[in-house]
């Protein structure tokens, strides 16, 4: 064993990884002063240059090659590089007349089923070459060159009461209450845990959480008309039922409209049934494995109806009364002689991912094996192929460059095989397709006794693979973090992809973590949920440059722009109303201008927009005017101590006297205002002489100031804009006590103050969390 | 906001401003005329999402006769037609197209895509990369050439992945343009009521810029100067907006077909100095089944989208700089499958018009079964012995014709295959 020091690591690696074609990778004979340990050289050089791209493709568990003994871990399951290193190594210990076998087989010295891969001239040989020498003369160095300490050393994390607010917000859509803080300071990460657990008990959550899913699973799609009733097995269930209710209404227009009524609420009950199911299953504590394996499905009382659910098992009854049957509730029921298999046998699921005869389940193959496998089909394809020149008899099953998918890929469909392309169980009469890949999980094939219910069985042998949690934390990290997962270089002499290895590698490192944490709790979601807040994505706030390493201070923290309905949250939280002028009327963030904003609609436009535009950004300074505009008069009819914004001043409180003279009271209660504003809108802490609060004062007493002269002049009127008024109740619409109503602003403090809220809230704080 | 200051701020979004080769008026070196509209070329892309059927449009493929069996397509190969050295598919629709544009219309035939999957089709056919992590040509052009401009990208769907070289911006209510183009306005059409006066609002312009200067000074996450920053660029076009709705047609298109008024909304965008790049988009080419049915009419909706757009262009007079490239996934299997519909096949077609290219030419072939003949690198002509088409020998090519092939946002994403001569 060769013993060496870790000098200048960096240059050396990068040096080996940047070797192109033209400058062929050289046996890494490190000089003295250099050193890379066997474990290095795998992970930076055999791994990305050669293994991922040359061999993954066919070596791995569900690849043509898994008869062999190369089989590969791919890079999204834990663990992968120590596994695959040592696989590597013992094929390499294997020689034919002094050639190691990771030599003969690619060149093809030796039978290969994938034919010559490698040419011997080739630098990826020269990798593998360098790797066999390794492995009959391990190198290790004086100096790990795995860093042994903290990963993130030099980030700086966010405060626990911070790290609690953002929670807070993305989760529930509120602020946390005192109580809650004062866990976290007694507390500190246990408390943030403590509280989030608490936290996602409450419905605010629920809702979170649905939103969440229905950016994976898409099924909010069915939403309105009978756009869901429509796709449901009409000769098993009587999905139209309320077109012959509500019988007791003579009217016949109150009749039709009652009908509507049971008609929507029927449709949004079967459209939302996966949703429902996943909000069911966090809120009483179980396995999160269940949302597949669930042998019922989630009703409310009217599409409990549209099911044949009877009227005992809490079915809306002809002539009922709906307020007593309320359409948000939801409840589980077995349906009969279906086997139900979570959220993969909803209609909406079926339905959003839907077949064809000739697709036969693929699409929702892939798209299972995507959410919930981990594993990404179509990565496989990103090879080249030409299916135009394949004379191969059934190619799927039989062309090498079709199989290194359809191997994987087809049996998962056959599990699909009893659910038809609307979605409706409908078992074949002849059984599954004989020219495919039987349907099978893994190497165990569904057997033929089981196929009426292949898909349960499919889910149960699911959730107990390894990848079913690496999967779901995956998703969560997507949807808690707000960033897409990181994926290795793909070309391994890209500029750059050094650092998105290490990246890479790191944020494994955390992810791993998180899932042992999610798998140890018996896979609660809302534990995971819990760790993932508290990983350097979610608390990064400083980096020092000097300390941190490249990879963690890109990797930490997570700044982004909050979709439509968190800033609609933020902004019912921080103000107490949403972007509307009062209940009845349109929520311009959730309706007018959500797809401009960014959001999804579920059907068309799929996938959130993270970065600002410029419609963007003005729609943000829109809504910063309108909102201050709508609220701050509205604030003020509150008795000081109810009000969310203003709770140190009166309307009263003017900076000056008439003749000039400043009236320190004042001017101390409105920088203290100032200051509350800080805290609650931007969390910002800043003492009462800051250049913060100074700059935000100085809008507001320049904008009374001027504000003071136009009123003298007469180039504005006292009374404020129609829609700045607070004349009436915002959630009735009914007139305000004469007393309690604001229409005018005759000394201009109101129209200042919403000049400091529309700074707030059109700042890069209140806009990104 | 001085030069030194918008150079520090673009540079960490990530966007490079330096000017592009070849497009003289394209924005530009100065990194001031981020507030200066854009009139260089107007590059936009024409998705039929789902995989289209190039037999059953500009690589037409026929049957002989009633009897052939496992026809290619249902019509006679008799009668297909021509518009000067474009074949096209017997299609009374396609027939007034066809012959409105062949003299300024360059179709790619036989290109191989070297997949069938729907995400890797996509982003091989509008990136020129199989790979993941190349931005669509349409985000690195406006990248290159505008990326300071408020709606430099206006994408519709299909492949619009930008690497964060310039945001995406999608337009789907027309009709709160005015209410966005106007923050300050209570009613945008009324001018005098405003809900802060202008000098509030440079007050607190002002105050925010000095905010954002401190933060962006003090901030040390890479993460959070990236979104610093990329808001502020995205915040540039604050005013701006407003030309956007000057130049917006007094009545949107509200026919079935959706490319009318993509189409619409880019022009007037682009018109407005606004916009560099779009992409309009129109789904449901994916047809496994009733593939004749369905399929056709939506290839006549593509092309009298492209015509709309081209009109819309001439009307809007900016039709001089249009760049307009037709493409979809990749092409239909040959023959129809037993629901009468087409699957995943990995030959395709592109078509293109833009200024200064010489029409009424097809580049590459392929055979009766539409498998794709090999081309010579030198002289385009069909060789057994050449190179396969690919999009990315096309895209290398579109890279050079638009100027940007080495500029600083572009050459990160290296293509590999040769630039062959298309353009001339």
């Amino acid at each position: 064993m060769l013993t060496m020091r870790a000098a200048a690591l960096g240059v050396f690696v990068l040096g080996c990884i940047a070797c192109t074609e033209e400058q062929p990778a050289q046996e890494p004979v490190a000089p003295e002063a250099l050193c890379v340990d066997d474990q290095t050289f795998f992970a930076q050089n055999v791994w990305p240059q050669v293994l991922q791209s040359k061999c993954l493709g066919c070596h791995n568990a569900q690849g043509i090659a898994r008869e062999t003994e190369f089989v590969m871990m791919p890079s999204a399951q834990p663990g992968y590089m120590e596994t695959n290193q040592e696989v590597l190594s013992y094929l390499s210990s294997l020689e034919r007349d002094g050639t190691s076998f990771i030599l003969l087989k690619p060149t093809e010295a030796m039978p290969h089923g994938g034919g010559k891969v490698l040419a011997e001239d080739s630098a990826e040989y020269a990798t593998l070459a360098a790797f066999a020498e390794r492995v009959r003369n391990p190198i290790e160095c004086e100096t790990s060159t795995t860093a042994q300490d903290d990963p993130f050393k030099g980030v700086s994390m966010m405060s626990f009461p911070r790290t609690l607010r953002r929670a807070s917000l993305n989760l529930a859509g509120r602020l946390p209450t005192a109580d809650e803080y004062a866990t976290v300071d007694r507390l500190s990460a246990t408390g943030v845990e403590l509280v989030l657990m608490n936290l996602m008990k409450e419905q605010a959550f629920s809702e979170r959480l649905k939103e969440m899913f229905n950016d994976i699973l898409l099924t909010d799609r069915f939403l309105g008309g009978n756009n869901m009733l429509e796709r449901l097995d009409g000769n098993r269930y009587p999905a139209y039922w309320y077109e012959g209710s509500a019988l007791e209404i003579a009217d016949e227009d109150e009749r039709q409209s009652m009908r509507r009524r049971y008609r929507n609420y029927a449709n949004e009950g079967a459209a939302r049934a996966a949703l429902e199911l996943v909000a069911f299953v966090v809120a009483e504590d179980r396995p999160f494995s269940e949302i597949l394996t669930a042998d019922y499905m989630m009703v409310n009382p009217y599409s409990a109806r549209s099911y044949g659910v009877d009227v005992g098992q809490g079915a809306f009854p002809d002539g009922g009364d709906h307020n007593e049957y309320d359409h948000k509730s939801y409840f589980p029921v077995s349906l009969p002689e279906v086997p139900t298999s979570g959220i993969l046998t909803t209609s909406a699921w079926l339905n959003r991912f839907p077949t064809t005869e000739t697709n036969r389940n693929r699409h929702r193959a892939w798209m299972f094996m995507r959410k919930f496998l981990a594993t990404d089909i179509l990565r496989l394809a990103d090879r080249p192929v030409d299916p135009t020149g394949s004379q191969i008899f059934n190619p799927t099953m039989n062309d090498p460059q079709c199989t290194v998918c359809h191997t994987t890929l087809d049996p998962v469909a056959g599990a699909f095989q009893n659910w038809d392309h609307n979605g409706r169980y409908r078992p074949r009469e002849n059984g599954w397709y004989g020219e495919m890949v039987p349907p099978a999980f893994e190497d165990d094939a569904i057997p033929s006794n089981q196929w009426g219910a292949a898909l349960p069985w499919f889910a149960e042998r699911t959730v107990t693979d390894p990848r079913f949690p690496l999967a779901i934390t995956h998703l969560m990290f997507e949807l808690v973090i707000g960033e897409e997962l990181l994926i290795p270089p793909p070309d391994p002499t890209a500029p750059g992809a050094a650092l998105q290895q290490a990246q890479f590698d790191l944020q494994t490192q955390i992810l791993d973590e998180v899932q042992q944490q999610f798998i140890t709790s018996n896979m609660n979601l809302k534990t995971l949920i819990a760790k993932l807040i508290l990983t350097p994505y979610f608390r990064g706030e400083a980096v020092d440059s000097e300390v941190a390493s490249e990879a963690a201070a890109g990797l930490a923290g997570s700044p982004k722009l909050l979709s439509p309905e968190s800033l609609d949250r933020k902004l019912k939280a921080v103000t107490g109303f949403s972007w509307q002028p009062r209940l009845a009327s349109n929520n311009q963030l959730l309706q007018d201008y959500k797809l401009l904003y960014g959001g999804i609609d579920s059907d068309g436009v799929t996938k959130r927009l993270t970065k600002p535009n410029g419609l963007m950004a003005n729609i943000g300074l829109r809504m910063a005017n309108e909102v201050a505009c709508w609220v701050t008069a509205k604030d003020f009819t509150l008795d000081q101590g109810q009000r969310r914004l203003y709770p140190h001043v009166e309307r009263t409180f003017e900076p000056e006297t008439a003749d000039g003279f400043a009236i320190p009271g004042a001017q101390l209660k409105i920088k203290e205002n100032i200051r509350y504003l800080f805290r609650r809108v931007l969390d910002e802490e800043h003492r009462l002489d800051s250049v913060e609060v100074e700059r935000a004062y100085s809008i507001f007493y320049d904008t009374w100031r001027e504000g003071k002269g136009m009123l003298e002049r007469q180039e504005v009127i006292p009374q404020l804009h129609y829609y700045c008024r607070a004349e009436r109740d915002y959630f009735t619409w009914d007139a305000l006590p004469a007393e309690r109503r604001i229409t005018y602003d005759r000394n201009y403090i109101l129209r200042s103050w919403m000049a400091v809220l529309t700074y707030m809230l059109s700042d890069y704080r209140f806009l990104h969390e | 906001m001085d030069r030194r200051d918008f150079m520090k701020l673009a540079s960490l979004a990530g966007v490079s401003l330096a000017s592009p080769l070849g497009l003289g008026r394209a924005f530009a070196a100065d990194p001031m005329l981020a507030n200066t509209p854009y009139d260089g070329l107007f590059f936009v892309t024409i998705h039929a999402g789902g995989g289209w059927d190039p037999t059953s449009l500009c690589d037409p493929k026929g049957r002989e006769n009633e009897n052939s069996a496992d026809p290619m397509n249902m019509y006679f190969t008799g009668d297909i037609r021509t518009a000067g050295n474009i074949q096209y598919a017997p299609v009374d629709r396609f027939t007034p197209i066809f012959e409105k544009y062949y003299q300024r219309l360059v179709v790619f035939n036989g290109i191989d895509t070297s997949t069938n999957g729907h995400m890797s089709g996509t982003r091989h056919i509008w990136s020129g990369n199989l790979a993941e992590g190349t931005p669509s040509l349409s985000a690195l052009f406006a990248g290159a050439v505008a990326a300071g401009r408020p709606l430099t990208f206006i994408s519709n769907g299909g492949y619009d992945y930008t690497a964060d070289v310039v945001p995406r911006t999608r337009i789907s209510n027309v009709g709160a343009l005015a209410r966005i183009a106007f923050p300050n306005r209570v009613d945008p059409n009324n001018a005098s009521l405003t809900f802060h006066s202008q000098a509030t609002m440079d007050r607190i312009q002002a105050a925010r810029k000095a905010r954002r200067d401190e933060a962006v000074a003090h901030a040390t996450l890479p993460k959070e100067k990236k979104a610093r920053s990329t808001l502020f660029l995205a915040r540039q076009g604050e005013n701006e907006l407003r030309q956007l709705t000057a130049f917006l047609p007094e009545d949107f298109d509200n026919s079935n077909n959706p490319l009318k008024r993509q189409a619409q909304l880019a022009v007037a965008s682009y018109k407005a100095g606004l916009t560099a790049s779009a992409s309009l988009t129109h789904g449901g080419f994916d047809t496994h089944g009733n593939h004749d049915a369905t399929h056709i009419p939506r290839l006549a909706n593509v092309l009298e989208g492209l015509d709309f757009l081209v009109e819309e262009a001439e009307r809007q007079g900016v039709a001089d700089k249009l760049v307009v490239l037709v493409g979809s996934d990749f092409g239909r299997t040959p023959g129809y499958n037993m629901n009468n519909g087409k699957d995943h096949w990995s030959i395709t077609s592109l078509m293109m018009m833009a200024p200064g290219i010489v029409g009424n030419r097809v580049i590459g072939s392929s055979n009766e079964r539409h498998v794709g003949h090999s081309i010579d690198a030198q002289t385009l002509a069909r060789n057994d012995d050449g190179i396969r088409l690919t999009p990315g020998s096309i895209h290398h090519a579109l890279r050079t014709y638009l100027g940007i092939a080495d500029h600083p946002v572009v050459t990160p994403f290296h293509i590999s295959e040769p630039n062959l001569p298309f353009f001339g």
